[in-house]
């Protein structure tokens, strides 16, 4: 038995260190389905390009949809030998059905170790195992709230420099070969090794090695103690066969047949994949943790938001996980059709940049704090919240998204404040011209706001700030830009201001990435932010294991950046999926809405015609 | 008739290398890399990007990496596509067969209804018949493709779903259909965005095709026709319409590259995988191996459209036949007589 958190230590596990003693921040409250925002308005998600609202009318969408379950079903009489009577799976009684998710973007890869996007993370979760889980808590500091997977159990040494992972004697690779601690060390070392380039290769800096002492045993060693140990050891990597990867050169794993062709060890396997069209998953009925209740999880894949709401809304999708507010009450409007908020964890932010000229200069405008602090204190975030999202986010007090580890409520933000920010300017030498437009000596205080083109709601935010700062004397030129390009003018600190949006996976460690001196040469601190003192607060904070004590160093850390005001942090959306009500769903978790899908089912009265296919159809259709 | 045909083979080959070359200077200008939007994570490390870049030669000086782009070319290895994460081969490979049954599909429906509503209009002329059907042909003339795409979806599939919402085939249950179901969900599938790209140019065609009939109503041919008794139709399909067909026969191959490059907007309403939509998406991805291999095909197109063209107009043309065959001759006897 492993040790859940909750339930306590299993007799026999021996727990140290940093295991049991830390407390898991609160888990983040999520509203009830019933309950809904009360006007729709703007979402902001970077995975979704270009939002646009679709023109939809009022219309009859419930013929439609007897439509289009007639034809389905008529297809499927043309299509004779389609298994109809294949009915419900062997294995639960209750099994059966098909959830089809619309997706805007395409899955690009399917191999764990490569997959950034949202749609390749969510493929990887749902084929790939991990050796632990976080749970719905998503506590990143020790290993509470942790739900075994791979691992059955697990424990610490004395000195919590290792962590010991017992493996599930009955997992198994979807070819039927069992998952041995042999495969554990090999993603470990694909992971850091340096020609493959495995993007989260820098989250297992501090794992100095994995050994084997046994078929079922892998043990990590520790380079140092820090919050966040099993969280790196267990998060960040899918466990990848050793089996049928050893033998591929790391330079040709994206081109391999396995890419291609995946086999996982999670409860879905995979089953096809038509580029820029299609991804078929199926139940793995032998799985270790049981049968998922649903047959099939079928991708769709669409060019752009339009065309994915546009299949929702036809019934030829059982959910789209980000409808625009423009939309929602389209969706509402439907009977089969329910809406489900969920926390999204990111948070946008507008970004300055306090060095140029690749770093080299100091910026004209941003490498002074009073400016930086009085543009801030101009900015009505509330405002803007407000008038983008409507209900549908937070303003953020500090750079992190609620219920993350690094998440501080109580976190100083400047005030919105136009007077004492005009006051501020004068005293900072900006006297206004006849234009209103402050200006101090020749420098006039006007820059260029860059905002990418794929986002409508950065878009509408950007120019909502260049009002707001118009009232104080300052002269903003929005700049909209291709992702492209704005990620190069990023890379090489070629930019004035930016509106940004990171999204985390709640670990403390994002601080470091994002903020601190070193990230500007190893990480994304592509503004140049520099504070030695914010610096050692941030590193201490990673590496205290006292929840009270780092609490207490975070928040001295956020007061340092608020005083500094690299960046004026916005929003957090709140994002809303549009769910066919046949479907009994799991809750939502906010870093991975498909985190239960194994658990969601279909009533057999509520059944589909493609929820009858079941998953004898594909073999018979395979033998034809 | 050989001589011609080596003699375009040759222009389009030189064509094609120029466009290539051109657009491979041109998007290498452009701002942006393509690992730049891929890697929008703050948790990559900017030395993974760094070794991607080495990886795909996007750290080598321009020239060197045109020379390891044609290498690759001239070995049949169009390179390899960063945000598909496969050989470029296989996105064009997947993504030709849609776009050419899109295209095609559309290119004889419109021609098919151009002529057909040309037809009607001559036979009708100065009618109500042919005011409304030139009215109609002019308004959808002026339509921009992505508007009618964007209508016509939310017209049948979703105030009249009669037809899918987009794809070329039905991802739950196409696996499992039989050859007659199978075929059937892909024209459910093709109906609309075919029909959306075909009404279009076929009102141009139509009122093409109707200013070359009327041209030919009053040739002499068709008077004797008359006077021997023959009927406003015969004389109309038998006898006006294969000369006037002669400058639309030109369109048929000139609009092959048309329907392929106007099917982009079409491709993206309707999610259609085809060729165009994997070269928009290339664009915004900086896809550069992509971009080159969409304006190779897009080159091959033009230059066999056009090719096409040419070889149907002097089929229906035996003018044309004799003349190149007197040209042909000539050449050989001259060869002889040396």
């Amino acid at each position: 038995m492993a040790d859940s958190g909750d339930a306590g230590p299993a007799p026999g596990v021996t727990i140290g260190g940093l295991g049991p003693s830390f407390v898991a921040p609160l888990p983040i409250s999520m509203p009830p389905a019933s309950v809904r925002p009360i006007v729709p308005a703007s979402s902001c998600h970077p995975r979704v390009a270009s939002p646009a609202p679709l023109p939809i009318a009022r219309a009859g969408g419930r013929a439609g949809g007897r439509a289009r379950r007639v034809v389905c079903a008529a297809l499927m009489v043309l299509g004779a030998g389609c298994g109809g009577s294949g009915g419900i799976s062997a294995g639960r009684a209750d099994a059966g059905g098909t959830i089809v998710v619309a997706l805007a973007a395409d899955v690009r890869n399917l191999l764990p170790a490569y997959a950034i996007s949202t749609q390749d993370q969510m493929v990887a979760d749902l084929m790939f195992d991990r050796l632990a889980d976080p749970g719905d808590s998503l506590n990143t500091v020790g290993d509470r709230g942790f739900l075994p997977r791979l691992a059955e159990r697990w424990s610490w040494s004395a000195d919590s420099l290792s962590i010991t992972f017992h493996l599930d004697p009955r997992a198994r690779w979807h070819d039927g070969v069992p998952v041995r601690a042999t495969d554990v060390r090999f993603t470990y070392r694909l992971f850091t090794d340096t020609t493959a380039a495995v993007p989260a290769a820098s989250q297992l800096a501090a794992i100095d090695s994995v050994t084997t002492p046994d078929s079922l045993t892998a043990t990590f060693w520790f380079k140092h103690r820090y919050p966040e140990q099993f969280f790196d050891a267990t998060y960040q990597m899918h466990i990848c066969p050793e089996h049928l990867l050893r033998g591929i050169p790391t330079s040709a794993l994206l081109a391999s047949a396995f890419s291609k062709h995946p086999v996982g060890d999670g409860q879905f396997r995979f089953a096809s994949w038509t580029p820029g069209s299609a991804l078929e998953l199926v139940a793995d009925t032998m799985n270790y943790r049981g049968r998922p209740k649903l047959d099939r999880v079928i991708l769709s894949i669409s060019p752009n938001y339009g065309a994915a709401m546009a299949k929702l809304l036809a019934g030829d999708a059982d959910l789209f996980e980000s409808v625009h507010p423009d939309n929602l009450s389209e969706v509402r409007r439907r009977p089969d059709l329910t809406t489900i908020p969920y926390d999204d964890p990111s948070y946008g932010f507008l970004w300055f940049n306090l060095r140029t000229a690749k770093g080299t200069r100091p910026h004209p405008l941003f490498a002074d704090r009073d400016l930086r602090r009085a543009l801030s204190m101009a900015i009505d975030r509330a405002a803007i919240v407000r008038n983008v999202f409507d209900t549908l986010a937070y303003v953020p007090p500090g750079p992190f998204p609620r219920g993350a580890s690094n998440a501080d409520p109580s976190a100083p933000a400047l005030p919105y404040d136009t007077m004492r920010a005009d006051r501020l300017l004068d005293s900072a030498g900006w006297r206004r011209g006849s234009d209103g437009i402050r200006r101090k000596g020749a420098r006039e205080l006007a820059f260029t706001l860059s905002v990418p083109t794929s986002s409508k709601t950065r878009q509408q935010i950007a120019v909502l700030i260049q009002d707001q700062l118009a009232h104080v004397g300052a002269r903003v030129t929005v700049d909209p830009m291709e992702m492209p390009v704005l990620m190069q003018r990023l890379e090489g600190h070629d930019f004035d201001a930016v509106l940004q949006n990171w999204r985390t996976d709640g670990a403390m460690d994002d601080l470091r990435q994002t903020w601190t001196t070193d990230a500007v040469r190893h990480g994304a601190n592509y503004g140049d932010y520099a504070n030695p003192t914010f610096d050692a607060l941030v590193d201490s904070a990673l590496t205290t294991s006292d929840p009270a004590r780092v609490h207490e160093l975070l928040h001295r850390a956020y007061t340092i950046l608020d005083n500094d005001a690299p960046a004026v942090w916005l929003y957090q959306p709140r994002l809303v999926a549009g769910v066919h009500r046949r479907l009994h769903h799991a809750p939502f978790r906010p870093d991975a809405w498909w985190a239960h899908l194994a658990d969601w089912s279909v009533p057999v009265a509520d059944r589909l015609p493609r929820d009858n296919i079941g998953l004898t159809a594909r073999t018979t259709a395979q033998a034809q | 008739m050989r001589s011609f045909v080596v003699r375009r083979l040759v222009q389009a080959v030189t064509v094609a290398a120029a466009v290539t070359t051109l657009t491979f200077v041109l998007i290498h200008l452009a701002p942006g890399d393509p690992l730049a939007g891929t890697m929008d994570d703050p948790r990559v490390a900017p030395s993974v990007r760094a070794h991607w870049r080495q990886v795909y030669g996007l750290d080598r000086p321009l020239p060197v990496q045109y020379v390891r782009f044609l290498t690759g070319v001239a070995r049949g290895d169009l390179g390899f596509s960063v945000s598909y994460n496969e050989p470029v081969i296989a996105v064009i490979r997947r993504a030709v067969p849609n776009t050419l049954m899109l295209a095609g599909t559309a290119l004889v429906l419109s021609f098919a209804a151009g002529i057909l509503i040309a037809v009607i209009q001559v036979r009708r002329e100065g009618t109500l018949t042919d005011r409304a059907l030139g009215a109609i042909s002019l308004g959808l003339y002026s339509l921009p493709d992505f508007w009618l795409a964007q209508v016509a979806l939310l017209a049948f599939s979703y105030w009249l779903p009669i037809f899918p919402a987009g794809g070329t085939i039905d991802p739950v249950i196409h696996p499992y259909l039989g050859p007659a179901a199978a075929a059937l969900d892909r024209v459910r599938h093709l109906v609309l965005p075919a029909v959306t790209l075909a009404a279009l140019t076929a009102a141009w065609i139509a009122r093409f095709q109707r200013a070359a009939l009327l041209d030919v109503a009053a040739d002499d041919y068709l008077r004797t026709a008359r006077a021997k008794g023959l009927s406003e139709w015969t004389i109309l399909v038998r006898h006006a319409l294969r000369n006037a067909l002669l400058p639309v026969i030109t369109l048929f191959g000139l609009s092959l590259s048309a329907f392929v490059s106007g099917a982009v907007f079409v491709e993206k309403v309707f999610g259609w995988p085809g060729i165009g939509s994997v070269a928009v998406d290339a664009v915004g991805a900086r896809d550069y191996p992509v971009i080159i291999a969409c304006t190779i095909i897009g080159s091959i197109l033009v230059a066999a459209g056009s090719l096409i063209a040419d070889l149907l107009y002097m089929l229906a043309d035996p003018r044309l036949r004799r003349a190149e065959g007197d040209a042909d001759g000539g050449a050989t006897s001259a060869v002889a007589g040396a």
